[in-house]
């Protein structure tokens, strides 16, 4: 708490989701306080940055239902982990949920989850359970070599920078 | 990109126009309402086969520079496109168009010779494209076996094309005073069981990937290899007393058949344009998913 604001409080000043009592002292502080004042300049920027780089990404990025649905998937397992241990590879989870995504649409849904075994067998990690962040880039150039090989470089290129943490 | 342009939907267009525009020009002479428009009817076929097989010839050379690192998959394009070029030189050497300018070429010898100089080295391509294909998903070991079964349905059709060339009376090349046809027509045709045994490969290999663009492809691949043997029989066991040959009827009335081989072309067309359409929304997503990190992390 700065001036007797809490950082919640200025959360949801810049959210526009203050309460009346809050927001009237926020702006009675902000007319006369500078420091908190360019504060609110910097934060108010940021979030308005945010909002619209959020909404040009949600324009850019079409997703189709099944995307959407891995995506999702990816993030309640993580939403579900309590363990502060198991977080990486909940992460790793994600990832190659996201991968088998974008490979399925192209190759198949067979060939995408046959594609990232294959992958993970000939990389380090011997096996797809076994796919860890240290491990992670082997694997990932292996499987760019296999969508090289079924589908051409360019959907290669897709599935390199896809599976980029 | 050729292949932005050429999408498999221009590519259906194309066959679809065709085919329409053929029965506008034949049912009315079948109903006796107007004399038969054989001249545009040639015209049409030989200018939609050019067509077809140019696509092809373009959208598999593009196909095949997508594949820099994997040399069997771009052998494999390479080798398709070389069947795309030799099918076009034998559609425009084949044209029902000669027979105004020539009686009877498209069952003279000449054209026999003609054919079968250019259909031998087709379906030498078309088979290596093939194997290519087979072999290039093969060792990637993503489990594609080929089961029992599907050996057997394999030994099956090679044999049924076998027996055909075996026990058939006569191919139509049989008494060509160019001996060269004589020799060539029995291999030409031969070559379609292999050819056919490798269509059902991809047939597993479509069922194996389940859904997904290339899965379409190998389906577009299938439906060209597969019709053409499709047709060489049915057109043998329909018309047992006329000679054999690979893709022509004997004359302008088995207008159903000319058209089935129209189809044929256009599936070759349509497997390079649907494979060429992959790296394309391949593109598209990579641009996106550019753009949409760009935009959450501003360089």
């Amino acid at each position: 708490m700065k001036h007797g604001i809490a950082e919640l409080e200025w959360n949801d000043y810049l959210d526009g989701r203050a309460t009346d009592e809050v927001r009237d002292r926020i702006e009675a502080h902000l007319i006369g306080c500078l420091e908190c004042w360019e504060f609110y300049e910097q934060m108010s920027g940021a979030t308005q940055e945010l909002l619209e780089a959020g909404e040009e990404a949600r324009q850019g990025l079409t997703l189709e239902d099944r995307q959407l649905h891995a995506m999702l998937r990816g993030v309640f397992a993580r939403l579900g982990t309590t363990e502060a241990g198991a977080a990486a590879p909940s992460c790793v989870q994600g990832q190659l949920n996201l991968l088998e995504t974008v490979l399925a649409p192209f190759c198949g849904t067979q060939a995408a989850v046959s594609a990232l075994h294959a992958a993970a067998e000939n990389s380090p990690a011997h096996s797809l359970d076994r796919v860890t962040p240290d491990n992670w880039e082997p694997f990932l150039k292996k499987l760019t070599a296999i969508a090289a090989a079924m589908c051409g470089e360019t959907f290669a290129g897709l599935v390199w920078e896809s599976g980029q943490f | 990109m050729l292949a932005a342009r050429i999408t498999p939907k221009v590519v259906a267009c194309g066959l679809v126009g065709e085919i329409l525009l053929l029965a506008g020009l034949y049912l009315p002479a079948t109903f006796g309402w107007t004399s038969r428009f054989r001249l545009t009817e040639a015209l049409v076929m030989t200018v939609a086969g050019v067509l077809a097989f140019s696509i092809a010839l373009l959208l598999s050379l593009e196909v095949a520079a997508e594949y820099r690192q994997a040399r069997w998959a771009r052998l494999a394009w390479l080798m398709l496109a070389a069947n795309a070029a030799l099918s076009l030189m034998k559609r425009s050497v084949g044209s029902p168009l000669f027979d105004f300018l020539m009686a009877g070429y498209r069952t003279s010898p000449l054209r026999g010779l003609l054919d079968n100089l250019l259909v031998v080295p087709a379906n030498l391509c078309l088979l290596a494209g093939l194997l290519a294909v087979w072999w290039a998903f093969h060792r990637l070991g993503l489990g594609f076996r080929i089961e029992r079964r599907d050996w057997a349905a394999m030994a099956g059709v090679a044999a049924l094309f076998l027996t055909l060339l075996l026990f058939r009376a006569s191919l139509s090349q049989g008494q060509s005073p160019f001996l060269i046809s004589r020799f060539t027509q029995p291999f030409g045709l031969a070559l379609l069981a292999p050819i056919s045994a490798c269509g059902l490969v991809l047939h597993r290999y479509a069922v194996r990937m389940g859904d997904g663009k290339l899965a379409v492809v190998m389906r577009w691949l299938m439906v060209y290899v597969l019709l053409r043997g499709v047709l060489v029989l049915l057109h043998s066991a329909l018309s047992p007393k006329l000679p054999l040959m690979l893709d022509s009827p004997a004359d302008l009335e088995d207008w159903a058949f000319d058209v089935l081989w129209q189809v044929v072309q256009w599936a070759a067309a349509m497997a390079a344009a649907c494979r060429a359409q992959l790296t394309v929304s391949a593109a598209e997503q990579l641009r996106q998913l550019r753009a949409a990190k760009a935009a959450v992390v501003p360089a």
